[in-house]
């Protein structure tokens, strides 16, 4: 919210981290807002605060309010000026020792197999060789990197990606090497001033930032401007509008996945081959064409970011009226009202790819959204006496939203290749435009406190609202909901003023309950079938399709019902402050889909369902250790821990609803669920690990084709962990010495699984930092026909019992049905050799038999250096030398280190995909970001 | 089924079977529309309501086609309680033995057969009705051969009901699809989805290289089908002079298998460079078909790696200067009949002009046909039926209609090579064909009925394997059921592997989710009809007999494990 409008933050609409590699995440037009213009930000929790704020604060408000005008001292003004620059200075853990190439069983290349059809040469010296008879890396078996040590090729002289002959080598810093140096400058001006009738306030600034994947940009203008008038003796007129302008270019793709994935492989040169990607036709290098690029790996993802354009460009605007009368003493009467404009217009531009730029595609789309704000209030401010006073209001809302969206884009390729426009589509365009979120609610609230002597308070709430996105279509529904909430707080330091010891310089506490109510999205409780067109030749013809899910006819708001408690104690002077909550929240009647039975002719159900509730306790501890004249040090420290259980759900639903995620398919096999008796947020898999029950060893199955281990997986679905963390915490102090001050924020976070799609892949495939755990074991000499003298040096004895029915083909050629003994066993009778260490790397991680293990699976825990500043305070003195009244100078850096982190493969351990509250997936391989900025503060 | 063979080799001992996703539970996405349709006609007046007759006819023929579909794969499914919780029903219908669901289908069939004779005024479905355009007496032959369809599975179990109705259906030539134009294909055109329901699918399908036996029996009965089935591989006299050229320039690496280059008449000059001049034998575009021998890890036997090397994919490599590709020598399934945006690039000299088949094309399909329902009849006059025709009569419009049907998907699918010959090869011919080809195969011996009831049956049999090879499931049913491919046959040999001499009578499906309300259901139900569940318990009781101890069952497999059998 921002003074006095709310707006709109929806959680990034980021791709799925099972199926989209990229993010294309936007944010939201919270980007929009100049932080410079802020004058406070507090966050309210608690429903009590929040039932003012109605059924969109039902989980809290970020309260933001500007500055404003000030009476007397003139005009003064204010001059900002950042600059930064942003380096990626580490990547996830990549190995840097072993070439492309196979495990044992799978050499499909080299000159033994060419001359035999044998797979089982030593991968630890095979390399593929072109028709020239030259190694080369076109040639070669790229998809994994199990092959052989770097020192193999010395000396030796490989076809490389481009045609030309040279020596292996690893780049160790190709990751890096893939981004660039960001840059960013912001400088903002603000005028403000005024007398004791007219207020000012104005400011415009400008931020330009490059980022670090190449193309990536994000400009923003923005202007405020506020005044305040008092209108005869009791009217005062507030005005301000804000208007934004900012363009978002080109959002960063998951560059860092390619490096897992084994196209970019630990040889590629990221700067000799990022602008090798072209065929001579203008397309993209192909073999189909013979081009001379055509094995450069990864050719796609450079021509995405260096020939394909996205950018946004956004507007917001945001006038804010208010009016006050003080009619009498103890009564003012208040209206005023506001809007809130936003607008989006994204423009792509994708030069064909094909041959001679074939393909191709432009598109267009609008999206605009406003909100209209407008009240009624009347204020009370009465003392009845001494000790009693009494407050209130009695206000009166009308909430107005709609937006609109429209799109087009070209189909089936561009007719004129590179010329973006519409009607250059080869097929009819495609379009697309609606109306959208269109929603109204009217309020109601009122408000009745007193206080007595300054010790004690209570406040009691009431608020009914009316919304529109409760009523069906046709016409019924249950739309209007009434929540009150009552807080009281007491200072127990003013009653017992002089009997407490001096050193306990305040001590208060409160508690509260509150309920707060809750709505839909608009439309959303509507079912309707939808309309389907085909064209057959000349002829169109028409259908209608029945949607999937059902919705029940009679939805009920959302309740919430809090209750809070919280001491905050002050000591010694203030130097010492301990602010405790403690909290308890259950959500009931959430309107929520639940799976059901497909054989229903249904997959969902949208119903009111379960009780949900949130508990938790927040401590926050201010200190000040030192403190004289020329020295001050702070030291704060917070500690949060919350738990989600899900109290009930749905008679229909079994006992779980999945919220992320899928528990028995896909690229992780992980869900996070909603399960009855569990943490919201429990996850459940049925790819853990088979256990023998007798003696609790790993159940494995054999492969004969590769000679190695493959674990089990459990096969039913069961919890593996919970993904909520066991507490979150800062730490922060500052430092301050005369007009020096030093500020360091550590934030950390501990407990709760996270499941990395590429730490998993990457390790299956060996290009992780972890294979360097599975690259050397025993040495042997095998005796199997067709492996027969041959050496290998990746063999262990694995700790695991095989499953029933294991038959195994001996090195000696019989068949041997190896159930439920030990490997050990196996192999002291002979009939395996030491198993491959590699390919049961690979198995243990794979898509079709990995299970779930720490080499991807883990809790997180991690402790952030989040920022360290350096500031100066110019001395007065000196400032005058330049009219300034005020100068000052920062230095800082941010998300310098992790001091901690127990990641897969130390992972950025903020990867984590999406910002919704039950993601626990890490998709995007995400470098580490530092950013350094020095800036200039000037007051005139 | 050994129709194709995977492209290097078995990883497995067992035919290991995995629950396919969508199949299970096709008949609910059609089931939904049919209800939905239900309870539209049941709100309008009678007068109203006896317009949509013939179309409640329609909706619940192919409902009850969709709910074989999803019983040839996993039994017991739910039928009549399916899809009706928008409606007042259940959300958790019950499961039905096929048993049980055989006498309800034959019974709605017939009543909707009924209700197709009505001759009072009908709604006129027109073009809403992708494959008939609401023409009544097709749709009579169409319910007339899932009656047939259901009837072949009931052979095993009760072989009198079995005959009966194929001589109900057989008794009046117009419940029998006669021509193709009688053959259900449909095409939903673009629009829609916009998307896969178009086009077919999304990602790529690829059922890997055609088995040689297949192949070698096709080529040897100039059966033209193999034409389009099939695609051509790249080895056309441009891209075999491109392997003379590079051998010639001193590339010892790359080779032409021994396979094709016995096909090839060719000239050598006297520096030992060879020149390409014409095909022997059959010529194009006969002779540009090559299947892939099926066998256990014979990808490391010499006689598949060396001069007959059908897998060392790096001899097929041609370099010539920069430019290089590589050359396939076998033929793939033609992914081009089920998915429309399959992008195909003719095979050139690796210098060679490019030259690509680039345009999507909305997809036809072809389910029960002409051939099919000939076929049968064929079958059911052999083992005894009383039908009006001679088997041979019904033998010969069945292989001529699905040689015509081909054809007509070729064109329809714009499948490469349908229309035109390769402009960069001037030995190219186009793959479709016309009648006289047809009658040249129709010669044959091996397509012929000669009269002796156990050799006709196989090849009636081998006939239906050949025209399902683009409905995998059909397919499956009829090698299920049939015992063909025979081990030592003269027309299509089986090929045994040792350990696996058996073929599972069913797919096993996936454990409920915990969360799943049908759990419970479904478990009695599996359980009823002793599907083991999980999978992992015991791999082999999908394929023994002796796995449950219920009557109910569709197929019997111990006469088939017997024929199969080395």
């Amino acid at each position: 919210m921002v003074d006095g409008v709310i707006l709109d933050n929806a959680t990034s609409q980021s791709g799925d981290a099972d199926w989209d590699s990229n993010i294309n995440d936007y944010g939201n037009q919270l980007k929009n807002l100049n932080p410079d213009d802020f004058e406070s930000v507090s966050v309210l929790k608690g429903a009590a605060a929040t039932a003012l704020y109605g059924s969109r604060g039902l989980n809290g408000a970020v309260v933001i309010t500007t500055k404003s005008g000030k009476a007397g001292k003139g005009v003064s003004v204010k001059v900002s000026q950042t600059v930064g620059i942003e380096t990626v200075y580490r990547s996830p853990d990549l190995q840097n020792r072993y070439m492309i190439g196979a495990f044992p069983g799978g050499v499909d290349y080299g000159d033994e197999y060419t001359a035999t059809g044998n797979l089982w040469s030593d991968n630890m010296s095979s390399f593929a060789r072109n028709s020239k008879g030259e190694y080369s890396f076109i040639e070669q078996y790229g998809n994994f990197a199990w092959g052989p040590e770097i020192s193999w090729a010395e000396g030796k002289m490989f076809e490389q990606y481009d045609g030309t002959m040279g020596p292996a080598q690893m780049f160790k810093n190709n990751y890096k090497d893939a981004y660039d140096t960001g840059v960013n400058t912001n400088t903002n001006v603000s005028l403000q001033g005024g007398n004791d009738r007219t207020q000012f306030y104005a400011s415009a600034s400008y931020k330009h930032n490059k980022g670090t994947t190449p193309r990536n940009t994000f400009n923003r203008f923005s202007f405020l401007g506020k005044a305040s008038q008092k209108v005869g003796d009791i009217m005062t007129v507030d005005f301000s509008v804000n208007f934004t302008q900012s363009q978002p270019r080109n959002a960063p793709l998951n560059i860092g996945e390619y490096f897992a994935n084994s196209t970019f492989p630990r040889e590629y040169d990221v700067k000799r081959y990022r602008n090798l990607y072209k065929g001579e036709h203008g397309g993209l290098a192909s073999d189909k064409y013979g081009d001379l690029y055509r094995a450069v790996p990864g050719k796609g993802l450079w021509w995405s970011i260096f020939e394909n354009d996205y950018k946004q460009t956004e507007t917001m605007f945001r006038p804010v009226l208010n009016i006050n009368v003080q009619a009498l003493p103890w009564l003012q009467l208040s209206a005023g009202g506001s809007l809130n404009y936003y607008a989006i217009d994204g423009e792509l531009k994708a030069p064909g790819s094909g041959y001679a730029n074939e393909g191709g595609s432009y598109s267009l789309s609008h999206t605009q959204t406003t909100q209209e704000n407008l009240y009624l209030a009347a204020n009370l401010n009465y003392q009845i006496n001494d000790d009693w006073e009494v407050h209130g209001f009695l206000r009166e809302e009308y909430f107005n939203q709609y937006a609109q969206y429209h799109s087009e884009s070209t189909n089936g390729g561009l007719i004129v290749p590179n010329q973006f426009f519409i009607k250059n589509s080869k097929q009819q365009a495609n379009f697309n435009s609606y109306k959208f979120n269109t929603k109204r609610i009217v309020s109601t609230i009122f408000m009745l406190g007193t206080s007595w002597k300054n010790q004690l308070f209570l406040d009691v709430t009431g608020r009914n609202d009316w919304s529109s996105s409760l009523v069906y279509s046709y016409g019924t529904g249950n739309f209007s909901y009434f929540y009150p909430s009552v807080s009281g707080s007491w200072i127990i330091t003013e009653t017992f003023k002089d009997q407490l010891p001096k050193w306990i310089s305040f001590a208060k506490v409160r508690g509260s309950w509150a309920q707060v109510g809750n709505d839909t999205s608009p439309y959303y409780i509507n079912s309707g079938y939808a309309v389907a067109t085909y064209q057959r030749g000349d002829k169109k013809i028409y259908g209608m399709t029945i949607p999937e899910n059902m919705k029940s006819t009679d939805l009920k708001p959302e309740r919430k019902n809090a209750w809070e408690v919280g001491l905050d104690w002050r000591f010694i002077d203030n130097r010492i402050g301990l602010d405790v909550t403690y909290y308890k929240e259950n959500t009931k009647n959430q309107i929520m889909t639940i799976n059901v039975p497909w054989e229903s002719g249904v997959k969902e159900k949208l119903i009111n369902a379960g009780n949900i509730q949130n508990s938790g306790i927040e401590i926050a501890l201010n200190t000040t250790p030192i403190k004289n004249k020329d020295w001050q040090w702070d030291l704060n420290l917070t500690y949060t821990s919350n738990r989600n259980k899900i109290v009930e759900l749905s008679p229909d639903v079994t006992s779980y609803i999945n919220l992320d995620g899928a528990a028995n398919y896909g690229n992780y096999r992980i869900a996070s669920v909603a399960k009855v008796g569990a943490d919201y947020g429990m996850l459940m898999s049925d790819s853990w690990i088979k256990t023998d029950e007798k003696t609790g060893k790993p159940v494995v199955g054999y492969t004969g084709n590769y000679r190695t281990i493959y674990y089990k997986r459990g096969g039913t679905v069961k919890e593996v962990g919970s993904m909520l963390p066991d507490f979150l915490g800062t730490l922060n102090t500052t430092l301050r010495w005369k007009n020096l001050s030093l500020y360091v924020l550590l934030d950390a976070r501990f407990g709760g699984y996270v499941a990395s799609y590429n730490s998993r892949y990457a390790t299956a495939y060996g290009f992780s930092g972890e294979t360097e755990k599975y690259r050397k074991g025993m040495t042997w000499t095998s005796q199997y026909a067709n492996s027969k003298d041959k050496v290998f040096t990746d063999g262990f004895i694995p700790d695991v019992v095989f499953d029933q029915g294991t038959t195994i083909t001996t090195p000696a050629g019989t068949n041997e049905d190896v159930s439920g003994m030990t490997y050990q066993e196996a192999y002291e009778k002979g009939f395996v050799e030491p198993a491959h260490l590699q390919s049961a790397a690979y198995f243990k991680n794979s898509w079709s038999r990995g299970v779930i293990n720490d080499d991807w699976f883990k809790k997180l825990n991690y402790i952030a250096l989040r920022e360290v500043t350096l500031s100066y305070n110019v001395p007065t003195n000196i400032c005058s030398y330049i009219g300034a009244k005020s100068l000052s100078l920062n230095l800082t850096g941010r998300n310098l280190a992790y001091l901690l982190n127990t990641a897969p493969n130390h992972e950025n351990p903020e990867s984590v995909r999406g910002t919704g509250a039950a993601q626990f997936r890490m998709r995007s391989f995400m470098p580490y970001t530092a950013s350094y900025l020095f800036t200039l503060n000037a007051t005139f | 089924m050994q129709a194709y063979s995977p492209s290097t080799s078995f990883n497995d001992l067992y035919n290991k079977l995995a629950e396919l996703g969508g199949v299970g539970s096709q008949l609910i996405y059609v089931k939904r529309y049919e209800n939905d349709i239900k309870a539209a006609i049941a709100k309008m007046p009678a007068d109203k309501a006896a317009q949509y007759s013939h179309l409640s006819a329609m909706a619940n023929a192919l409902s009850v086609y969709m709910g074989l579909f999803d019983t040839d794969l996993f039994g017991s499914r739910p039928y009549s309680e399916t899809a009706q919780a928008k409606y007042g029903g259940t959300l958790t219908p019950n499961y039905e033995s096929q048993e049980k669901l055989f006498e309800q289908w034959l019974t709605e069939l017939n009543a909707d057969l009924a209700k197709l004779k009505e001759t009072n005024t009908q709604i006129s479905v027109g073009d809403n009705d992708l494959a008939y355009g609401g023409d009544a007496k097709k749709w009579v032959k169409f319910i007339n051969g899932i009656k047939l369809k259901i009837a072949a599975r009931l052979l095993h179990q009760d072989k009198a009901k079995a005959l009966k109705i194929a001589e109900e259906v057989g008794a009046d030539d117009a419940n029998v699809m006669q021509t193709i134009t009688d053959d259900y294909v449909y095409n939903k055109g673009t629009g829609g989805d916009g998307g896969n329901n178009t086009y077919g699918t999304d990602n790529s399908v690829n059922l890997g290289t055609c088995s040689k036996n297949v192949i070698d029996f096709m080529r040897r009965n100039k059966d033209p089908r193999m034409l389009v089935m099939f695609t051509k591989n790249d080895f056309n006299s441009e891209v075999i002079q491109a392997f003379f050229d590079a051998q010639a320039r001193g590339d010892n690496n790359c080779a032409i298998p021994k396979y094709i280059l016995d096909q090839v008449n060719y000239t050598t000059d006297g520096s030992g460079h060879k020149h390409f001049t014409s095909w022997k034998g059959d010529g194009e575009p006969w002779v540009r078909y090559q299947g892939l021998p099926i066998g256990m890890t014979i990808s490391e036997k010499a006689e598949y790696t060396g001069d007959n090397n059908y897998f060392v994919t790096t001899r097929w490599k041609v370099t010539d200067g920069d430019k290089s590709k590589t050359y396939s020598p076998l033929s793939y399934f033609n992914e081009e009949l089920v998915r429309g945006r399959v992008d195909y690039t003719f095979p050139t000299a690796p210098k060679g002009k490019v030259v690509q088949d680039t345009e999507d094309n909305p997809l036809y399909e072809m389910t029960i046909s002409t051939a099919e329902m000939n076929l049968y009849l064929a079958e059911f006059k052999l083992l005894g039926a009383n039908l009006p025709h001679s088997a041979a009569d019904y033998f010969k419009t069945g292989v001529e209609a699905s040689a015509k049907a081909y054809s007509r998907l070729a064109t329809l699918n714009k499948i490469p090579y349908y229309d035109k010959a390769h402009c960069n090869d001037k030995l190219d011919e186009p793959v479709t064909y016309n009648d006289a080809a047809i009658a040249t195969m129709m010669a044959k011996a091996d397509y012929q009925l000669t009269g002796n009831v156990a050799s006709d049956l196989e090849k009636v049999y081998i006939q239906m394997y050949l025209h399902f090879f683009y409905q995998p499931l059909e397919q499956f049913v009829t090698v299920r059921r049939s015992g063909v491919p025979k081990v030592g046959s003269s027309l299509i040999p089986w090929v045994a592997m040792k350990p696996s001499t058996e073929l599972p009578r069913r797919f096993y499906i996936a454990q409920p989710d915990p969360a799943d309300k049908m759990r419970a259901i479904i478990e009695a139900a599996m359980t009823q009809q002793a599907s083991p569940l999980p999978m992992d318990k015991n791999p082999n009781c999908l394929t023994r007999k002796e796995c449950g101890t219920t009557k109910v069952r569709l197929t019997l497999v111990k006469d088939l494990i017997t024929k199969m059998s080395v």
